[in-house]
């Protein structure tokens, strides 16, 4: 499914105005820890500023795999490789970009339905080359900033 | 030029340093030898010397987080070894007759500067806690070996 441009710029202008907000990442790893049950748990060995750049390096690699750059696609596909290595289940994926969501519905000002629908769009390519397969079609969790009561997903033992 | 060595690149080690840049200007020369159309032999040829490089660079740097005792070494390590199995699948399938694509030699790019960026960065502040100097004053033992 190819990006069109219109999409490609809005997504980018949404993650542009987001990260010149320092609240964005507390806003996501708030609400990722507080759904994905295990996830605090194993991010507490974790270098939290560490975390934020390769965060924000994903989203941004996320721009390039839409915008169709070179090599942007191997890159994802990589990264899967790496991240399979920590047996994530595919729900897991589905609550980060549920927070993802919720942190830009915190901190772009320009929020609204269409850069929702931006996001999640590309995002979900983002899931469907970290899970190897297209991701299941899946309703959010609540509107925008108000949250529905999420289901708790599990984060199994890494080993 | 596909890969601009800056500032932003350097780990603050001079001899990794020298070596990143070594690999940069591998990166470099073949994306030269293909927009130059020297074939899928003279790529290859190319893409073979920055895997024998990248092994020993590897190496080198692995050898520097067991001596420093770098906790992070383990986790450095899996991602050598990640990018070096994936570097040798692509190896073959050129081999086999697949061409050296654009989006490889991106890919390669991608994964270098971030690797240096993040992963790299990570390790050079305990190792010059640690002890390890910064400047070589002397030609490093690497590069009187790598011509």
């Amino acid at each position: 499914m190819k990006a069109r441009r219109s999409e490609v710029r809005l997504f980018h202008e949404s993650l542009q105005r987001v990260d010149e907000n320092e609240e964005f990442m507390d806003f996501f790893y708030q609400d990722f820890f507080e759904n994905a049950t295990g996830a605090k748990q194993f991010f507490s060995f974790i270098d939290m500023a560490r975390q934020k750049r390769k965060l924000k390096a994903a989203l941004h690699m996320l721009v390039m795999l839409v915008d169709d750059s070179p090599g942007a696609e191997l890159y994802m596909e990589h990264l899967a490789r790496v991240h399979r290595r920590y047996r994530i289940p595919p729900e897991m994926f589905e609550v980060w970009l549920d927070s993802l969501v919720y942190a830009v519905s915190r901190t772009d000002p320009l929020f609204d339905t269409d850069v929702e629908t931006t996001w999640r769009r590309v995002l979900r390519k983002g899931i469907d080359i970290m899970t190897d397969r297209p991701s299941p079609v899946r309703k959010p969790r609540g509107d925008q900033g108000s949250r529905g009561k999420p289901e708790k997903v599990h984060t199994p033992p890494l080993g | 030029m596909l890969i601009e060595w800056s500032d932003e690149l350097s780990v603050g080690i001079q001899e990794i340093d020298e070596q990143h840049k070594v690999l940069v200007n591998l990166v470099n020369e073949m994306d030269e030898a293909i927009r130059d159309h020297h074939g899928r032999e003279g790529s290859l040829r190319i893409l073979g010397r920055l895997v024998d490089y990248t092994k020993i660079h590897f190496a080198v740097e692995e050898s520097l987080m067991r001596i420093f005792e770098y906790p992070g070494y383990n986790e450095h390590k899996a991602q050598h070894e990640e990018l070096l199995q994936e570097v040798a699948d692509l190896q073959e399938k050129i081999k086999g007759g697949g061409s050296i694509s654009f989006q490889l030699l991106h890919f390669l790019k991608m994964w270098l500067t971030q690797h240096i960026m993040d992963s790299d960065k990570e390790y050079s502040p305990h190792m010059l806690k640690a002890g390890l100097k910064a400047q070589s004053s002397n030609q490093g033992w690497f590069k009187r070996l790598w011509h």
